[in-house]
């Protein structure tokens, strides 16, 4: 903690090693260094600096404070800070800040409130904002101080040529007054406490009685000037009290004026050190900070919720129909007739790679579709499977999906076939691209190295004589198409995927990178014909793609009336 | 039906009814249903994870494996390390190590295997359609395999012509709006058929996949309401 040097004349501080107090030029010498109190206290401090200040008076204002006191009597009783002080006016300034505008959204002021008492990233920088606009506020009352100061000393002087004559201060006061252009409340004020004034002692009517009457007359000027602002501004009280009124409401509030003028002479110093540590950066993010909450107070057009072209009933009513209609397809309808003889090319190559499929072929298989998909794969799956495996063949097992080695034993579960094969399970690999490259790049020789982890050393234990892909979507399994026909292009590949995934991985088996694709449910049907087991399913099928082309032929002809951009669902 | 199958059969019930609650708008039920199967896969896969890729890759050979085996996991173990101390705010700069050696390894391998696995390999098929000893190796009419071949053609340069966003060049001193050239207006319009076309498959095959999907839970529906009734 900084110590500093309080000056015995104006109590201003000073730096440690400084000779003369930087305010009065009055000598340091011998005057005690004060550790400083820490800018981050200063509610603290403002507290504990009260019963400090009123210990500090100087006479001149305890005499000050006796006398308002007889005089607030006269006031309205009961009241705390009168509107008319500096202070009652920073606290109505305070209360300003704090209440809701009227037209601000109630989280913003919660911001508000947050950002003024919290040090998070937004209360620092507001804060600082704060501090910034309280240093601009104390330059000017600086520029008051310095005009005041030349107006205080004159008024001494006379004084002191006046105090012995006992002359009648309400003559002498107008002319001083309207001599320099001051207001008439200064007269006032001078001559009401001309007799305590002069009861001082002339030696203790020094410099420092003076500079603290002049930081009190600053502070009622400031005070004043306050309240007219406040006046223009919200009209307040202070300018609906008559004149009369105003002397004692001035007089009243001497005592915490004169609390004030230490606190704001602290505060002043304090707020300096503050505006300093303002960074260039800092200011850029106030500046933001400003500019983003102009842009939330500003007003915008409130859009209108658009009513939802297909509501609710509408939805349901839909859903319940498809459900019945497909239930009555798959319950209540006699099996339909698989067709037959309609493979596509894919579908050929798939049956010309069966047939040329050695007895004792190692195989790897590619578990790369979620749970959801399983019905689907398994129907796509079980009739390959079955010729597959009418040999004993053998099989390893990659999982590229979490649930790869449970969705392989449930497609076997009806092949019963599980203890004639021997399954190799080489594990869960999470990323397609990376196993298929280590998979991929053992295969080359090119590739192998002397030294290689034990994780590779396993996968390629065993060569694989094909590869079937089971996949639900596109991208798992072209990862291992590309890694394969680059790097091992002679290993014949098999794909196995979902109706989804068919159309785009159609092309790999036109350029002759996979052998054979099964796509979907229609290709199933026609390569096992009345061997498939789901004729029921079928027939499901078929009625719910005559009734998605239904519904589509419906969107086409009664289209939403809705603009695009709109917002709400579209059709 | 036992006691085993009755349990989870109605578990299973009761989660594809609450499922299919969300026709009526979003709910309590389908968010509860939502909610389980996340928890659920969440913990699956971590048991998963521990279980196949880090005690037998990594733990396994770190602590049974031979000298070089523990030399090919200490790579990944220092990797990992680097990852988790990364997220202590002090050490927040060494998480980019694993994290560039993980980006560049994977740019490698991806870019590499669409190279090298679909481009050229696609552009190889495109040319290859019109080479006239492919015409008459399969059975079939020839002119039909012209006709597929000029039509592969023609949809692959439209459909590159509808994401080419080229300008013509023009003079410096002149600042007017420039319009994509037409010879690429043409072609861009040609490939936007193309491109519905293959939009339309994707839908139809998206739609079928969810299709079969219904279809799979309502015949488990039925066949376990008809078990439970004391058929079959």
């Amino acid at each position: 903690m900084m110590s500093v040097l309080i000056c015995p004349v104006c109590g201003a501080e000073s730096q440690p090693d400084a000779e003369t107090c930087r305010v009065c030029a009055s000598s340091l010498a011998g005057v005690d260094p004060t550790p400083e109190a820490h800018p981050q206290d200063a509610d603290h401090g403002e507290m504990e600096l009260l019963p400090r200040a009123q210990d500090d008076l100087p006479d001149l204002l305890r005499s000050l404070r006796q006398d308002d006191e007889d005089l607030s009597d006269l006031s309205t009783p009961g009241d705390g800070d009168l509107p008319g002080s500096p202070e009652g006016i920073e606290e109505t300034q305070f209360q300003e800040d704090i209440e809701p505008e009227p037209d601000v959204p109630e989280w913003l002021d919660r911001i508000r409130q947050r950002a003024q008492t919290e040090a998070d990233a937004a209360g620092e920088i507001t804060q600082k904002i704060i501090a910034a606009k309280a240093s601009l506020d104390d330059e000017k009352k600086e520029d008051q101080l310095r005009q005041f100061e030349s107006l205080i000393q004159k008024i001494h002087v006379e004084d002191d040529e006046q105090s012995p004559k006992d002359e009648p201060v309400d003559e002498a006061s107008p002319d001083q007054s309207s001599a320099e252009g001051d207001s008439d409340w200064l007269a006032k004020i001078r001559k009401k406490h001309r007799p305590t004034q002069t009861a001082v002692p002339p030696e203790q009517v020094s410099d420092r009685e003076g500079d603290s009457l002049l930081q009190w007359l600053v502070t009622l000027e400031d005070g004043e000037a306050l309240a007219e602002e406040g006046d223009e501004a919200k009209g307040s009280s202070l300018s609906k009290k008559p004149d009369d009124t105003q002397e004692v409401e001035l007089s009243a509030s001497a005592r915490e004026s004169t609390q004030e003028i230490i606190l704001s002479e602290t505060k002043s110093t304090r707020r300096r050190d503050q505006n300093l540590s303002i960074s260039r950066e800092e200011q850029a993010r106030a500046d933001q900070l400003s500019a983003t909450i102009i842009d939330e107070k500003a007003t915008r057009p409130i859009r209108e919720p658009v009513k939802d072209f297909a509501p609710r009933w509408l939805r349901l009513a839909i859903g319940v129909l498809l459900i019945a209609v497909l239930s009555l397809a798959l319950f209540f309808n006699p099996p339909a007739d698989l067709p037959t003889g309609m493979q596509g090319e894919h579908s050929l190559g798939m049956i010309a790679w069966l047939e040329n499929l050695p007895a004792d072929a190692s195989l790897l298989f590619v578990m790369d579709y979620q749970a959801g998909y399983s019905a689907e794969m398994r129907m796509i799956a079980q009739p390959i499977l079955d010729q597959v495996f009418q040999d004993a063949r053998q099989v390893s097992i990659l999982s590229a999906a979490p649930a790869g080695s449970l969705l392989f034993n449930r497609l076997l579960e009806n092949a019963d076939l599980v203890d004639r094969l021997t399954i190799r399970d080489l594990g869960y690999y999470p990323s397609g691209p990376f196993s298929a490259f280590g998979l991929a790049s053992q295969v080359n020789p090119t590739w192998q190295f002397r030294s290689q982890p034990d994780l590779l050393k396993a996968l390629t234990a065993q060569p694989f004589d094909s590869i079937l892909i089971l996949a639900d979507d596109y991208e798992g399994a072209v990862a291992w198409i590309e890694q394969f026909s680059s790097l091992a292009p002679d290993t014949p590949i098999v794909l196995l995927v979902s109706a989804q995934a068919g159309p785009l991985l159609l092309p790999y088996w036109e350029s002759g990178q996979v052998v054979g694709v099964v796509s979907g449910i229609s290709d199933v049907v026609n390569i096992a014909g009345e061997a498939a087991t789901f004729a029921n399913r079928w027939r499901a099928y078929q009625v719910g793609i005559v009734l998605m082309m239904i519904m589509l032929i419906m969107a086409v002809s009664f289209p939403d009336r809705k603009q695009p951009g709109e917002g709400g669902m579209v059709s | 039906m036992s006691l085993n199958e009755l349990i989870w059969g109605a578990t299973g019930l009761v989660l594809t009814v609450m499922i299919l609650s969300y026709l009526v708008g979003d709910n309590f039920l389908f968010r509860l249903a939502a909610y389980l199967f996340v928890g659920v896969t969440a913990g699956f896969l971590t048991v998963l994870i521990v279980n196949q890729i880090l005690w037998p890759h990594l733990i396994q050979p770190l602590i049974f494996g031979s000298w070089e085996g523990r030399l090919w996991a200490f790579i990944p173990l220092v990797l990992v390390l680097l990852l988790t101390i990364s997220q202590f705010p002090r050490f927040a700069g060494v998480g980019r190590i694993p994290l560039a050696f993980l980006a560049g390894v994977t740019a490698a391998i991806v870019i590499g295997g669409a190279v090298f696995g679909t481009m050229i390999p696609q552009i190889r098929s495109v040319v290859n359609a019109f080479d006239p000893a492919g015409w008459y190796a399969t059975p079939g009419l020839p002119w039909l395999r012209i006709v597929e071949a000029a039509l592969m053609l023609i949809g692959v340069v439209g459909t590159l012509s509808y994401f080419h966003f080229g300008r013509r060049r023009q003079k410096a001193e002149d600042h007017s709006e420039t319009a994509r050239p037409r010879v690429f207006d043409a072609m861009a319009k040609v490939g936007e058929v193309f491109i519905g076309i293959a939009l339309g498959a994707v839908f139809t095959g998206i739609f079928s996949t969810a299709l079969l999907a219904m279809i799979d839970r309502l015949v488990f529906i039925g066949e376990f309401v008809t078990r439970l009734l004391g058929g079959r």
